[in-house]
């Protein structure tokens, strides 16, 4: 049985002067959910166009399921890729019926109808993709990549152009096929997004791969705990005073601070109190990962 | 092949333009035969009388059709790099890739398809040959001449190549449609006319790449001839059938327009290997 979904070893892509990728080796297991971050320019969208044939690596290597590059893996990969790509001239079931081809796809009526529902597009089936929102676009594009019941779904920035409840959905269809123990591998530049659905994470900057392990290890050990109180400067100093705290962030109104993960907030405000000070604002970080990424690519 | 060939067609099935830039195609053809089949030219009984149906006779009607046919070549050139420059426009090309496609038959799908659009032209325009030479003409030997049939295919190949390479080369559909149109209709012929005035016949530029294949279905030779001949003046008349001598027979020019092909075809991939989708 494969393990190993995909391997990535030494993979550049140059562009005239720019290098958008340089050396990168990763390796996803079956059944992760692989995230791929990094700001804008990162070259996120570099390799997953590499991994998905688009585009031709400068050097390097990749293979999928241990067999190599070849297009008949892709049969088995469900993509999203940029921007949603289908003829504005065509319905939803018409473009469909595209891809079923492409995927030779069984029972191409059935799947087509089921993904559609699954996107909420069941009602405008019959309407051409140029009339569609950008949210709607999108949508479909999610479809199309399900389409083929994949056991690999490649996602580039999923939730673009999706209003919050379409974000919500999205990311609830996401973990749902997490786990029916397929793999996805995510690229996104929204952190939130990655920390609420990944297991495994790798970061990016200027095509460098700067980090990656499970979203545990890159988190840390560390919890980020935002507190505020009348007397900002006098917090400040309680802060100093203790080894095992430390600034993350301060503003005027509050400050983030990175303490163990044995301390809690409980015992946070017993400290503070013991030292005078009243704490007006309390609450653990839920963006963690955020604050370590920021941390990560500086 | 056929699997490829499916998904093209499920990309024109429901494209209105296809259809009616086909319909057009369709409907122009035997409009314009018969148009030329009622013009006549000259008193009936003189030498100078000839009647257009002439030509649609067989079995010089195989030339006939086939030149008419010619002259909207462009149209389905046009065809052709809609449908390229569509794929680019809309990413598809790159989403056919990315769900399952290799580069290669994303290409060879193209060029199915435009094979499959020349051999449909082809058996469009036998039927109008059939269907003419009979109303003009009794059989008799109608299946004479019959491999102009197979020349128009090589010629709509010959343009479907020439609009791919264009299309591959510019990718905007606007743009492409533009200059591939201009080089046909502009270019070509200001060139082939100031080279063919200078040096007095058309001995060379009948080797041009364009004008190799659109003479492939050329002005019916008879036409031609009966025309030079019906010169009452001697000395016009002779000049005029050295400019017909100098005319490359059909055989020949049939081998120069396939080596066209082949390289349209040849830079075309050369090209698409060297760039990303």
């Amino acid at each position: 049985m494969i393990t190993t979904i995909l391997e990535i070893n030494k993979l550049s892509k140059k562009y005239k002067d720019v290098l958008a990728l340089n050396n990168l080796s990763l390796k996803v297991e079956k059944g992760t959910v692989f995230g791929l971050l990094g700001p804008n320019g990162s070259g996120k969208t570099t390799t997953l166009g590499i991994l998905l044939g688009v585009l031709r690596q400068s050097a390097g290597s990749y293979s999928w399921f241990g067999n190599g590059d070849t297009a008949e893996n892709r049969l088995r990969i469900g993509a999203l890729l940029e921007t949603p790509n289908f003829y504005p001239y065509l319905t939803a079931i018409q473009n469909l019926k595209i891809i079923a081809k492409i995927k030779k796809t069984d029972n191409p009526i059935d799947r087509i109808e089921s993904v559609l529902k699954v996107v909420n597009l069941y009602n405008r089936r019959k309407s051409n993709f140029k009339t569609y929102s950008l949210g709607m676009k999108q949508r479909l594009a999610i479809a199309g990549a399900l389409l083929n019941d994949p056991e690999v779904l490649v996602l580039d920035e999923p939730t673009n152009g999706l209003d919050p409840q379409g974000i919500a959905e999205i990311r609830e269809l996401i973990i749902k096929i997490s786990k029916e123990g397929k793999t996805i591998i995510i690229a996104s530049h929204i952190l939130d997004e990655i920390e609420k659905v990944c297991t495994h994470v790798a970061i990016l900057k200027f095509g460098d791969l700067i980090r990656q392990g499970t979203i545990e290890e890159i988190i840390g050990g560390d919890n980020f705990v935002i507190i505020a109180a009348n007397d900002m400067a006098l917090i400040k100093t309680v802060i100093d005073e203790n080894s095992q705290m430390e600034i993350s962030k301060s503003t005027d109104t509050e400050i983030t601070i990175k303490v163990s993960k044995e301390m809690t907030t409980e015992m946070l405000n017993q400290y503070f109190f013991d030292k005078g000070v009243v704490l007006s604002k309390l609450k653990s970080h839920s963006e963690r990962l955020e604050t370590q990424f920021l941390e990560i690519i500086k | 092949m056929l699997h490829l060939l499916g998904i093209e067609y499920s990309k024109v099935k429901n494209y209105t333009t296809f259809w009616v830039m086909l319909i057009i195609y369709a409907t122009l053809i035997p409009l314009i035969i018969w148009g030329i089949s009622a013009f006549h030219f000259g008193q009936e009984g003189t030498p100078m009388y000839w009647e257009g149906s002439s030509v649609f006779k067989f079995p010089v009607v195989w030339n006939g059709v086939t030149w008419v046919a010619s002259w909207f070549n462009l149209l389905l050139g046009i065809l052709i790099v809609l449908i390229i420059c569509n794929d680019f426009n809309y990413r598809t090309f790159k989403q056919n890739v990315i769900d399952g496609l290799s580069k290669q038959q994303v290409i060879a799908s193209k060029f199915l398809f435009l094979i499959a659009l020349a051999m449909a032209a082809t058996l469009y325009t036998f039927l109008l040959g059939t269907v003419f030479g009979f109303i003009f003409s009794d059989v008799g030997n109608m299946l004479n001449d019959i491999y102009y049939v197979g020349i128009y295919f090589i010629q709509t190949i010959g343009y479907f190549t020439l609009a791919f390479l264009f299309s591959i080369l510019l990718r905007k559909t606007a743009l492409s449609i533009i200059i591939f149109t201009l080089a046909i209709i502009v270019v070509n012929p200001l060139i082939s006319m100031t080279i063919s005035l200078t040096i007095g016949d058309n001995s060379i530029v009948q080797f041009f790449p364009i004008n190799s294949i659109s003479e492939l279905t050329p002005f019916p030779l008879q036409w031609l001839t009966d025309m030079v001949q019906s010169n009452p003046d001697p000395a016009a008349r002779s000049k005029g059938m050295e400019q017909v001598n100098l005319i490359i027979s059909q055989p020949i020019r049939t081998v120069v327009a396939t080596m066209y092909i082949a390289i349209f075809v040849f830079l075309s991939n050369l090209i698409l290997k060297k760039r990303d989708l």
